[in-house]
């Protein structure tokens, strides 16, 4: 199958993000701004709670608690997941906890999190940790067991410190596994912030959600909402991009010399 | 340089059976300071494993291996494997910055042994986008670059066409000759080893031993022709020695 070139895939990506803003002008015609608002009214929206002086504090509060969670998520996730993937032992001992993580449902975690602490950003934080840190275990986990034997071996017949095995031959490897599992985690815990701060925050933009639910506003809660998705789009496709693009430099086409 | 001394290496695996595979057995092994010596033998005799003992990568079930001498206080050996081995993710002037001491001043030390190894100006390059033939001159760049007292090489030109195989024979010898540390070729070609040692160390198949030794150094003076008819002759009596190493006539 032929790929496209360059300019047709950038049409094709435009068009993939030109039908949804479509589809939500139609939806918002045929259902009415009662039950789905357009995108003027809901970006007016947008725009007052700005002037407010609303959005912005609340989002930097969310993306906080986000950060937070995603950091430790993702440190623990990787020490637990190279112990597990590198140590047979290690791997069986925890076994047990990380089917239990994986499979406990979200919302538990995040309700018993607020009962056993109370309603506190450290219940909310614990949680989305908890949330993510199974996801980016097993993600390293695989990576572990991936790693190229011939090179470590090499490493240690010029007598490497571990330090410098671990840097230079180990982290390496693991890298595609970090960077797709970072991007994977960091989504889901922009989405599961949302989920804690409606249930048990009185700040952030899950409580902003839950306020204008409360009013059965539904431009407030597609106002909020929207503004998430588009900071996430942006974090996601920018940042997170910039650092996979940089991360795989080593991999770009090149050409090969023919001659020995 | 230094001299490689080794007692009674047995080495065996498991096999996934109660019982274990004899890799080698008593293998005695002494390499003057500054020899060439070269191991051939059947595939699967153990050569590899030898080495890897040698290097200290594996620990040997029975036996010792002694390293003296050497220009530092303590021996620095290094390896050239079958496949170059090189990060992929680094460059090649980072490839061998890796095994250098990170507080030396290595800038002018890379440069200097890429020219050597005729890659002047590759050093910003990743490996991927050197033929095989290039990676594996800075495999050898890597190992020669620590100055090594005992340099092992397991079939380092294996892997490459004939023409740039015995292009980087030429180079070796001539970085050799130069260097003169202690090397150990493993290799399971005859001509090859006639061509490159002072000695050839003939193994018979598994539980690999050495049966046989072959002088080169008494027939061939260096610098040696690789066209010379008498490599033929030592190639010929090394085939010998590995049928009969194998039982056969």
């Amino acid at each position: 199958m032929r790929s496209p070139n360059r300019g047709a895939r950038t049409a094709l990506r435009l068009v993939s993000y030109a039908s949804i803003f479509l589809l939500w002008v139609v939806g918002a015609r045929l259902l009415g701004s009662n039950v789905l608002p357009g995108p003027g009214e809901t970006f007016a929206f947008v725009a007052r709670e700005v002037a407010r002086g609303v959005l912005f504090p609340n989002l930097w509060v969310t993306a906080q608690r986000v950060l937070s969670a995603f950091a430790v998520g993702m440190l623990a996730g990787t020490l637990l997941g190279a112990a597990m993937g590198l140590s047979r032992r290690v791997d069986d001992l925890l076994q047990g906890w990380l089917v239990a993580a994986l499979t406990v449902p979200r919302i538990v975690l995040f309700v018993v999190a607020y009962l056993s602490i109370g309603l506190s950003d450290r219940a909310l934080v614990l949680a989305l940790v908890i949330t993510i840190m199974p996801t980016v275990t097993v993600a390293v986990r695989e990576g572990a067991r991936a790693l190229d034997g011939s090179l470590l071996e090499m490493a240690m017949a010029f007598r490497r410190s571990r330090a410098s095995i671990w840097r230079r031959v180990v982290f390496p490897q693991l890298t595609p596994y970090l960077v797709g599992t970072a991007r994977g985690a960091l989504a889901l815990t922009w989405k599961m912030v949302v989920l804690g701060e409606l249930l048990g925050r009185t700040s952030g933009v899950g409580y902003q959600i839950s306020f204008y639910f409360q009013f059965f506003n539904m431009t407030g809660v597609l106002a909020y909402g929207v503004t998430m998705m588009l900071l996430l789009a942006v974090i996601d496709l920018g940042l997170m991009g910039a650092i996979q693009h940089y991360a795989f430099r080593w991999r770009a086409p090149v050409k090969v010399d023919a001659v020995g | 340089m230094a001299e490689l001394i080794a007692r009674g290496i047995t080495k065996s695996y498991p096999n996934g059976t109660a019982t274990e595979r004899r890799a080698i057995a008593s293998v005695d092994l002494h390499v003057a300071s500054g020899e060439l010596v070269c191991i051939i033998g059947p595939s699967g005799c153990g050569k590899t494993t030898l080495l890897n003992v040698l290097a200290g990568l594996d620990s040997p079930d029975a036996g010792t291996v002694e390293i003296t001498g050497g220009h530092g206080p303590k021996p620095v050996t290094s390896y050239v494997f079958q496949e170059p081995r090189l990060l992929p993710w680094s460059t090649v002037s980072s490839n061998l910055r890796f095994v250098l001491d990170a507080r030396r001043d290595t800038r002018t030390l890379v440069d200097g042994w890429l020219e050597r190894v005729g890659l002047a100006g590759r050093g910003d390059d990743y490996p991927r986008q050197l033929s095989i033939g290039q990676r594996q001159r800075v495999a050898v760049a890597r190992a020669l670059i620590v100055q090594p007292d005992v340099l092992l090489m397991d079939e380092p030109f294996s892997a490459l066409d004939e023409l740039t195989a015995s292009r980087m024979r030429v180079e070796l010898l001539a970085l050799w000759s130069e260097l003169r540390c202690t090397v150990v070729f493993v290799t399971h070609n005859p001509l090859e080893a006639a061509l490159l040692a002072d000695r050839i160390l003939v193994m018979s198949p598994g539980p690999g031993r050495i049966v046989q030794e072959i002088r080169p150094a008494d027939a061939l003076p260096r610098p040696r022709d690789p066209d010379d008819a008498r490599l033929w002759e030592l190639s010929r009596r090394a085939v010998a020695a590995l049928r009969a190493g194998a039982g056969e006539r």
